[in-house]
């Protein structure tokens, strides 16, 4: 018996794409109409041409894929490293009390601080390259990752275990086969969350110690007051956010296909 | 059959008693059960709610420690868990990341059986309860009825000579629930195994149980034991007559009067 559910606003698409239309035809209607000043809101023209210029000049010495890329790589490794090390301890703490017990205050410690008040240690310890801002991500991702997946092992049905059990399973078999996959959802989700902290981590780094990457490109661009290099970098900001979001959901859908069913 | 252990103590609790918690604030949930049957005998535990029958079952699956007391199955005494006895759970607690067909493999599979073995036992299942069309499909998308069948073959596949089932049909609609009553009943008569089987229904365990067992709450105990024949009952297996037959209503109400005798006084 399932209570019954709001629909999905996935269904209402074509409000989606109106609100979105709307938005786009007020501001281009503001710019042509010349009513707001370009410094403060470039139109689409405007926006379009800056979009060209950075594509084909690039921003002080790197092309726009270059710093598209090294803000994506700087995600991919602090993200997959700490995402993967994070549950892997989560699930180490979900199984074992006394490795719980272990890590517990470094995880709990480490997870509600903001990332920024310990940027400055790491640039100290790492230098100012690419090292201390993929440890950054990492320190990000790992506690996140690890209590969504000591969570989700904690979460297991008792039943399904004493199940697992009563099958004839060894307790290495019941993690393997068993608990692994009964926290497989929760770890996705953890996942899903982390990205989304790593990320914007990941852009006040570059703002604070940087040289390329799109968040460097947007801070830089806003220092000489080039607003339209800002506006095209914060809308790639919010695409590219919104493709990793939209990439990870769609690899939890294939691979935890019977989640919250 | 182990030797020297007499036919009618192929399961036996001798004097079992389950205690949780500590001092005052401990709850004795079974008190002196002593219950013993024989190989082939589907034994049916009713009871008021609290009355201990899933912890006397816990006792026998391995999952809970007796306090005082032990449990053995055929002369061995239980230290765990094990795939001798196969568990159905009110819920089917089945693992929704493997198909129906990797389901009902898994204790097999666990136990390094060999597949095509596996592969042989898991067909021959699924068929006798009508899942074979769906065995490549995953169990949430079967329906309750289904998911139950489903968990009962999981534990069949693993040729246990016990099983052991706590309310297995509580959460079934009662269309559903007698269908699965005759399924069942079907699958012990050819098979010949010994069941343990706790509900809530007292229809139903006279209609499953050669014996009926009814306990009493807080601390449980077994207050009678009734030696039922529908089970047994040759000839037409109907399963509406069966049970508007004047010994079985004269039976089934007898025992509910023990239970609300219980919950009166």
């Amino acid at each position: 018996m399932r209570a019954e559910r709001p629909a999905k606003a996935e269904r209402f698409w074509p409000i989606t794409l109106a609100s979105v239309a709307i938005l786009f035809a007020l501001w281009a209607g503001v710019s042509v109409l010349g009513l707001v000043n370009p410094l403060f809101l470039p139109g689409p023209g405007l926006l379009f041409s800056s979009f060209i210029d950075l594509l084909f000049n690039g921003y002080k010495g790197y092309s726009l894929p270059a710093h598209i890329g090294v803000s994506l790589m700087r995600v991919a490794l602090g993200f997959g490293s700490g995402a993967i090390v994070g549950t892997l301890i989560g699930l180490g703490m979900g199984a074992m009390p006394l490795f719980d017990a272990f890590a517990a205050p470094f995880v709990e410690f480490l997870r509600p601080l903001p990332q920024l008040a310990y940027l400055v240690l790491l640039i100290v310890w790492f230098g100012i390259g690419e090292t201390s801002k993929i440890v950054l991500l990492f320190l990000t991702a790992l506690p996140v990752a690890a209590i969504a997946a000591r969570d989700g092992v904690r979460n297991v049905p008792r039943e399904r275990i004493q199940a697992a059990r009563a099958l004839g399973a060894s307790p290495g078999q019941i993690f393997r086969h068993v608990i692994f996959f009964s926290a497989l959802p929760e770890i996705f989700v953890g996942a899903r969350l982390a990205i989304g902290i790593v990320y914007a981590t990941l852009i006040a780094a570059e703002i604070i110690a940087g040289s390329d990457g799109i968040g460097w490109l947007v801070f830089d661009a806003g220092r000489f007051l080039r607003s339209d290099y800002v506006f095209v970098g914060v809308l790639l900001i919010g695409l590219m956010g919104l493709g990793l979001d939209f990439g990870l959901r769609t690899l939890e859908r294939r691979v935890v296909h019977w989640a919250g069913k | 059959m182990a030797e020297g252990i007499p036919a009618a103590e192929f399961v036996r609790f001798a004097d079992v008693s389950v205690v949780f918690g500590r001092g005052a604030a401990s709850v004795q949930a079974l008190q002196a059960i002593s219950l013993s049957f024989a190989k082939g005998d589907f034994v049916c535990i009713v009871g008021p709610s609290g009355c201990g029958k899933t912890t006397l079952m816990q006792t026998l699956a391995g999952f809970l420690r007796p306090s005082t007391g032990a449990v053995s199955v055929d002369g061995q005494p239980i230290a765990g868990p094990g795939p001798d006895r196969g568990v159905v759970f009110q819920q089917p607690a089945l693992f929704p990341w493997r198909t129906v067909e990797a389901n009902a493999g898994f204790g097999p599979e666990m136990r390094g059986i060999d597949p095509a073995q596996r592969r042989a036992r898991v067909e021959t299942w699924l068929a006798r309860v009508g899942l074979t069309e769906f065995r490549h499909r995953y169990p949430y998308e079967l329906s309750g009825g289904m998911q139950q069948r489903l968990a009962i073959v999981r534990a069949l596949v693993n040729e246990p000579v016990l099983l052991l089932m706590d309310e297995p049909f509580g959460a079934l609609d009662a269309l559903t629930r007698e269908k699965m009553q005759e399924e069942l009943h079907a699958v012990w008569r050819t098979s010949g195994m010994t069941v343990l089987f706790i509900t809530h229904s007292v229809e139903e365990a006279v209609y499953l149980g050669t014996e009926v067992v009814v306990m009493s709450p807080r601390p449980g105990r077994i207050i009678e034991r009734i030696a039922a024949p529908f089970a047994r009952k040759e000839g037409d297996r109907d399963i509406r007559a069966i049970k508007s037959s004047p010994a079985f209503v004269a039976m089934r109400e007898r025992i509910l009067g023990l239970i609300w005798g219980m919950a009166e006084g």
